[in-house]
């Protein structure tokens, strides 16, 4: 009877194997790159273009983390860019904070929103009365294909709820 | 067998020996069960490569927002702002940037920097205002990028008019 036969009864010393030290050295080393590059979706942030300025001036956006801040979101009516209409890019569907959406020229509804967590922030305790000026911000996270229009009345919200600093988003140069 | 058989000369009893305890222990081992490990591991490995989305570092330009009219504010405070008209190119992949006191019409974001920086150098102040006043048909991109050349112009006073023009 041939060597490694199942018939062969006894200890089993010619049994075949799969060696799968290899495999499962390379699947946990692919886990291990996975979980450490992948990037928690955050509610904040929705799907757009950001523009990348020539010679960029932006700074990391892990310096300004903080809870302190409105982020906006200016979606575009083709968010992938799949569409052939150029036009259709430029225009807003709608602005988003944290997935709450808001109809574009909404300005009353972000006001609100902003006075909101803003009023959040100064019961948490994370900002003063004092300090708010300085320490509580806005960030515009427009889909660089719209047109000016649809951002404006971000800005104008802004000034509304009398926030005075404001970032925009930008990606690296 | 010949071990035996030296045991049988020397005159001592020998005793049936089955050959599975002759073969001696073999080439058994232990091992864990790896099935379930290896289930769990490649469970988690779709979960990942699925899921993964692979984003660009994103970046934040610093400003502020004015209080009140921007335009009434400047006026009152310095009669000479600069103010940096944006249009947009007929197919929308450049823009126009017309800075206040300049006659050319500057269509490149590095001219922009050049004009705004001469500016700065002749009136030796960051302070002074720059008012980026665009156009609704602007493509957003063209309006960071005029705020970044102001920004690296190293003003410190930059801002959007509030009503469109």
């Amino acid at each position: 009877m041939a060597k490694g036969s199942p018939f062969r009864g006894g200890g089993g010393a010619g049994d075949v194997s799969l060696n799968m030290t290899p495999m499962i050295d390379c699947v946990f080393q692919l886990i291990i790159f996975f979980v450490l590059a992948t990037q928690a979706a955050s509610a904040a942030l929705s799907k757009v273009e950001l523009a990348r300025p020539h010679k960029s001036q932006s700074i990391p956006s892990e310096e300004v983390e903080s809870p302190n801040r409105v982020i906006i979101n200016v979606v575009s009516k083709d968010p992938e860019g799949k569409s052939a209409d150029m036009m259709e890019a430029a225009e807003a569907d709608r602005y988003e904070v944290m997935k709450e959406r808001i109809e574009v020229g909404d300005v009353e509804k972000l006001v609100e929103i902003i006075q909101r967590r803003k009023a959040e922030a100064v019961e948490a305790g994370s900002i003063t009365e004092k300090n708010m000026e300085e320490e509580f911000f806005i960030e515009i996270r427009a889909d660089k294909r719209v047109n000016y229009q649809y951002v404006a009345p971000v800005i104008k919200a802004g000034v509304e709820a009398g926030i005075r600093k404001m970032n925009l988003t930008a990606l690296p140069d | 067998m010949a071990k035996s058989l030296d045991r049988a000369r020397s005159g001592e009893t020998v005793h049936y020996e089955p050959p599975r305890k002759t073969r001696g222990p073999g080439r058994r081992t232990i091992q864990p069960p790896l099935t379930p490990m290896i289930d769990v591991t490649f469970q988690l490995l779709l979960f990942f490569l699925v899921a993964c989305e692979f984003r660009e570092t994103e970046g934040l330009i610093p400003g502020t927002l004015p209080i009140g009219d921007v335009r009434q504010v400047i006026v009152v405070e310095l009669p000479d702002p600069i103010q940096i008209r944006l249009r947009p190119s007929a197919d929308r992949e450049s823009a126009n940037y017309e800075v206040t006191g300049v006659a050319v019409v500057i269509t490149n974001p590095e001219e922009l920097f050049t004009e705004l920086k001469v500016r700065q150098t002749e009136l030796q102040t960051r302070d002074v205002p720059v008012v980026i006043l665009p156009a609704p048909d602007v493509p957003w991109n063209f309006v960071v990028e005029a705020f970044n050349q102001a920004v690296r112009a190293k003003f410190a006073k930059i801002g959007f008019a509030r009503e469109i023009y």
